[in-house]
């Protein structure tokens, strides 16, 4: 049975989520533009078409990443697909090829496998069997990047494009980090909790000439207040109750590396200012030490807080702040950058499947339009536990409405409707104008531009509408 | 009894839409039409190659198209291409009569 599933791609650099392009090359017109409303139609992939051989290797010579999996007849004029397939892996060594032969042709299909094609399948084409071969294919190469994914993670050589959203709403923030990995500048990463700040840091640390050396993540918030100086500095043997070994501390782990204090509007101010001398001197003591040892250790810092407001009110040392806060770098939460939400929610699909051995699952319409409507305030977290829950709770391969049934009713309606933040970035409250230009864009945004309809649901004449909408573009 | 062509089975590859059969239709009969020329010009025992390649893809695209008994005759004619010409004509006498049933019964349907 054919569950007629959309497929879309998600790219390890993150290009926009889209169907996956299948690239088909068959001589025979009728079985080429079958296959092709087959894949197209029925299965939801872009199709691309190629009348032999010759055509499909010319296609990939010009774009090696016109399409994410090929499938090639073998008897063909011009040029056959062992032909094609040995010139196209010249090209691409890891773009899955699915071999079609007649069922008295197997031993060329044989020569296929050996040549690098990913699979085959026997002609006539039985839709079912394509359908299964290509999940097959777009689960190997689930695995395929989860695996070069965690390798990265391992060997500290995360990247910007590790991150969802790297082009799209995080561009400009991106270029930032770039910036910051190119040079020693000390980093303070801002944004809201579950942003993905410590990820951010990484590939900082990854894109940097430190990448492979070690990555030490801190969190400043979660050490108790009489432990934060021998955590992050290290202590000697006896240096107080308790410190039954030596340990060498956070900083010197960090070693050559570079050290993400998140959370750092936490520290005690008696450790801000052991931190500030470090930071200065580039030398830290562990307690009970009786010598200093020089540290060769980058530094960024993250916060959730508005660190400025924290300084004024005396909680933060100012000197720590200036020199930590050298390249501030804001990332936006999600509800900013709405594009971000379905490839991120895909990705997630695609990591927790692999994680729980599930067979690849798809989001339903329903899903994705809550996804949308949803501001997600715990952002990225809290969408990777969501979609974590739901496929818990699903029990087919799209993942339904139903799934969601662990959400209270009251919560799910109170999620369901559109939401107005009524703080900026900074913890100001917005002014009454911002916030009215805020609910009428998104009233206009739920009626898809219709002026007369959104003017209705907010029980204002359409003229209001205008005047107010006009008001609002010369103040801003 | 089973039709000369599965409908269910070309269903499958048009998404219901029946614009899009009805051109595959007329673009299969056009080709079904062409294939059977091309035998027939290529009986004689010096066109083996050719008899074997248009027989290899008459039931390519037969079998795909969900018409089962032209697929197997046309996999049978494919490995007649070494057999004398009354052979082939045999076989070409019984892929004309399934040619006008398939041909009948799209027409029909």
């Amino acid at each position: 049975m054919l569950s007629h599933s959309k497929s879309f791609t998600l790219y390890e650099n993150n290009l926009p989520i889209m169907p996956e392009t299948v690239l088909i090359a068959e001589d025979d017109l009728l079985q080429r533009r079958m296959l092709a409303g087959l894949l197209g139609k029925t299965f939801g992939y872009s199709v691309k078409q190629a009348g032999n051989g010759k055509e499909a290797v010319a296609m990939i010579t010009q774009d090696a990443l016109c399409a994410d999996i090929v499938i090639l007849d073998i008897q063909m004029p011009e040029m056959n697909g062992l032909e094609a397939l040995a010139l196209i892996r010249q090209h691409r060594t890891d773009l899955p090829v699915l071999i079609l032969t007649s069922e008295s042709n197997v031993e060329n299909a044989v020569q296929a496998m050996k040549l690098g094609a990913m699979d085959f399948i026997t002609k006539p084409l039985v839709p079912a069997h394509l359908e299964a071969a290509l999940e097959n294919i777009n689960k190997i190469r689930s695995l395929t990047r989860e695996i070069s994914r965690l390798k990265r993670h391992q060997e500290g050589e995360v990247g910007f494009k590790d991150i969802i959203g790297y082009n799209r709403g995080l561009s400009q923030v991106i270029a930032y980090g770039r910036k910051a990995a190119e040079t020693e500048i000390p980093v303070l990463i801002n944004g809201e909790t579950g942003v993905g700040k410590e990820l951010f840091a990484q590939a900082i640390h990854g894109e940097s000439e430190r990448a492979g050396k070690p990555f030490i993540a801190i969190n400043c918030g979660a050490i108790p207040e009489n432990l934060v100086e021998s955590t992050l500095f290290g202590h000697e043997k006896g240096a107080f109750t308790g410190a039954v070994s030596k340990a060498i501390g956070k900083f010197r782990e960090a070693e050559g590396g570079t050290i993400f204090l998140d959370e750092i509007g936490e520290l005690p101010l008696e450790a801000q200012v052991k931190l500030l001398r470090a930071l200065q001197q580039k030398e830290i003591e562990p307690v009970g030490a009786s010598r200093s040892f020089k540290i060769n250790v980058r530094i960024i810092s993250a916060t959730n807080q508005h660190l400025a407001t924290e300084v004024k009110a005396k909680r933060f040392r100012e000197d720590l702040f200036f020199r930590l806060n050298v390249l501030p770098i804001v990332i936006p939460p999600l509800r900013e950058r709405k594009d971000d939400i379905l490839p991120l929610a895909h990705y997630c699909v695609e990591r927790f499947c692999i994680a729980h051995h599930l067979p690849p699952h798809t989001l339903s319409e329903q899903i994705t339009h809550y996804l949308m409507d949803h501001s997600w305030p715990g952002n990225v977290r809290e969408l990777e536990n969501f979609i974590h829950r739901v496929l818990v709770f699903g029990e087919e391969d799209t993942m339904q409405a139903k799934d969601m049934s662990f959400l209270p009713l009251t919560e799910e309606k109170v999620l369901r409707g559109p939401v107005i933040e009524l703080c900026a970035l900074d913890g100001s409250f917005k002014t009454m104008d911002v916030i009215e230009s805020e609910v009428m864009q998104k009233v206009l945004d739920l009626h898809k531009q219709n002026v007369t309809q959104a003017a209705l649901a907010l029980g204002i004449a359409k003229s209001t509408f205008y005047r107010k909408r006009a008001e609002a573009k010369e103040t801003s | 009894m089973t039709t000369p062509v599965d409908k269910q089975h070309l269903r499958a590859f048009t998404h219901g839409d029946p614009k899009e059969e009805q051109e595959l239709i007329t673009l299969f009969i056009e080709q079904i039409r062409e294939n059977l020329l091309a035998l027939k010009e290529h009986i004689a025992s010096q066109h083996q190659e050719k008899w074997c390649s248009i027989a290899h893809r008459f039931a390519g695209s037969a079998g795909t198209f969900g018409a089962r008994q032209l697929h197997v005759l046309c996999r049978k004619a494919e490995h007649y291409g070494a057999h004398e010409e009354a052979k082939k004509q045999q076989i070409l006498t019984l892929l004309d009569q399934e040619v006008n049933q398939v041909i009948t019964f799209l027409g029909q349907s």
